[in-house]
């Protein structure tokens, strides 16, 4: 079987395309940067969707919000929804899913949540732009959601995350009742023992029940901040974190190869060829 | 205790407002009815002072002489009492309605009055913050321009409203 397409939309302001189109052909998918201004009907060529990082529209108004107005997210939004294809946003492109309403999608289409600016510092200074690395666990139900089928349970994952504007908050209480009620809750913040906790260093931004990615009902929506392709190969894991990556990378250095070898990151793109193909095979079988 | 209003904006076009302009008219209906919309960052002091005018005197002198708030390289500011919420503004068939948006749950307000204390500005009792939309609307009748701005800052889902996220802001219109 061939590799599944996955379309990388680029909209003006994007800046993470490269390393994760890099991300998601290491993982066995052939990817295209797709600008936002192209026919947006081609997008259905596509087996799949990303969006990426960076600052789409320079966070004008507020992150990702202008970005969800054009026509391009509205095809997103059918061939997502209808026809039930994969789509993952990591950090701006997480901002964008929220904003159009995809995620966490009880009511598609409507803005449930937002991504709301950083928690500031207890003495009342602005947070600002955070940026380091953090860990997140998965604690999402095996099957879940198709970006985390090749993510154990409980596995707790070193990771990136770059942000100004990444925690989630709503006004709804019963939003996040649904979420735990319904198990959308993928990614949650915790120390490097898993331990979720509302400590700033652990849980940077302040987000509600220290959440750090969350999928829609049907799991084929992953709106995540922390940014998976930044820890997509051993090269990029720093050796001073605590746990077995550091401990890998040093042992692998020196080595160009062993340093091209997956990261914990690189898991979320697998999962996502896994389900893709998954999904091909079924629609060819039938 | 008076209250005093710091507008700020940009000397240069504000391509924040520029850009949601466009948004408005090309993507969401509103070519033929904005006629314009300007933006500012919007900074409302509690002073103590004897008068209005000495209230307005503290803030304008914090504005010209802190590097808090205006960067004079970049920055135009206007500082005023606070305006009464009173029927909207007319001119040429246009409205102009004001939208204020500010942070339900964090305001970088008790920072900024901690920076003042420090630099000798003690009058200063209080500061909220936020982002003052004007919006100038071709529209028949007050109730009107008042619902279409309402309309337009609140995001309710992917195709309506835009200048603010009602999950951590609020806004008046007036």
């Amino acid at each position: 079987m061939s590799k599944p397409r996955v379309a990388l939309i680029q909209f003006p302001g994007s800046n993470c395309e490269w390393e994760t189109k890099r991300a998601a052909e290491a993982a066995g998918m052939a990817c295209d940067i797709f600008r936002w201004n192209r026919d947006a009907d081609l997008l259905a060529e596509y087996d799949g969707y990303l969006i990426g990082g960076g600052f789409s529209y320079q966070d004008r108004i507020r992150a990702g919000v202008i970005a969800t107005k054009e026509p391009i997210v509205d095809r997103l939004f059918s061939e997502v929804v209808d026809r039930g294809k994969p789509v993952l946003g990591i950090c701006n492109g997480a901002q964008v899913l929220v904003e159009a309403g995809l995620a966490p999608g009880l009511k598609p289409g409507e803005v449930e949540m937002a991504l709301a600016p950083n928690r500031p510092h207890p003495e009342g200074r602005i947070a600002g732009f955070c940026c380091r690395w953090v860990y997140i666990k998965h604690i999402a139900p095996p099957g879940r959601c198709v970006f985390t089928t090749q993510v154990p349970e409980g596995e707790v994952i070193p990771i990136p995350i770059a942000h100004g504007e990444g925690r989630y908050t709503t006004r709804t209480p019963e939003v996040i009742e649904k979420l735990r009620e319904n198990r959308q809750i993928v990614f949650q913040y915790c120390d490097a023992h898993g331990n979720v906790s509302d400590d700033p260093e652990v849980s940077p931004n302040g987000a509600v029940d220290n959440l750090a990615g969350l999928c829609n009902p049907e799991g084929n929506v992953l709106a995540m901040m922390p940014h998976p392709e930044r820890a997509s190969f051993l090269r990029q894991i720093p050796t001073d974190l605590a746990g077995d990556w550091s401990r890998r990378k040093l042992e692998a250095m020196g080595n160009a190869l062993a340093m091209a070898e997956p990261g914990p990151g690189l898991a979320v793109f697998v999962s996502m060829r896994d389900s893709l193909l998954a999904r091909l095979a079924s629609m060819a079988g039938r | 205790m008076y209250q005093v209003e710091l507008l700020v904006s940009l000397k240069i076009p504000d391509v924040t407002a520029l850009t949601a302009a466009n948004t408005l008219r090309r993507r969401m209906g509103y070519e033929g009815v904005l006629d314009r919309l300007e933006r500012a960052d919007y900074f409302l002091f509690e002073v103590e002072a004897a008068t209005p005018d000495e209230a307005c005197a503290v803030v304008r002198d914090i504005a010209e002489h802190t590097n808090l708030f205006v960067n004079p390289n970049k920055h135009v500011f206007e500082v005023r009492p606070r305006q009464e919420r009173a029927g909207l503004a007319r001119s040429d068939g246009v409205y102009l309605v004001n939208c204020l948006v500010r942070s339900l749950q964090y305001d970088p307000g008790p920072g900024l009055v901690a920076s003042l204390h420090r630099l000798g500005h003690e009058q200063v009792r209080s500061i909220s913050t936020g982002t003052l939309w004007t919006l100038h609307l071709r529209v028949e009748g007050e109730a009107r321009a008042r619902g279409i701005t309402q309309s337009i800052a609140i995001t309710t889902s992917r195709s309506q409203g835009l200048l603010m996220n009602p999950h951590y802001q609020t806004c008046e219109v007036y």
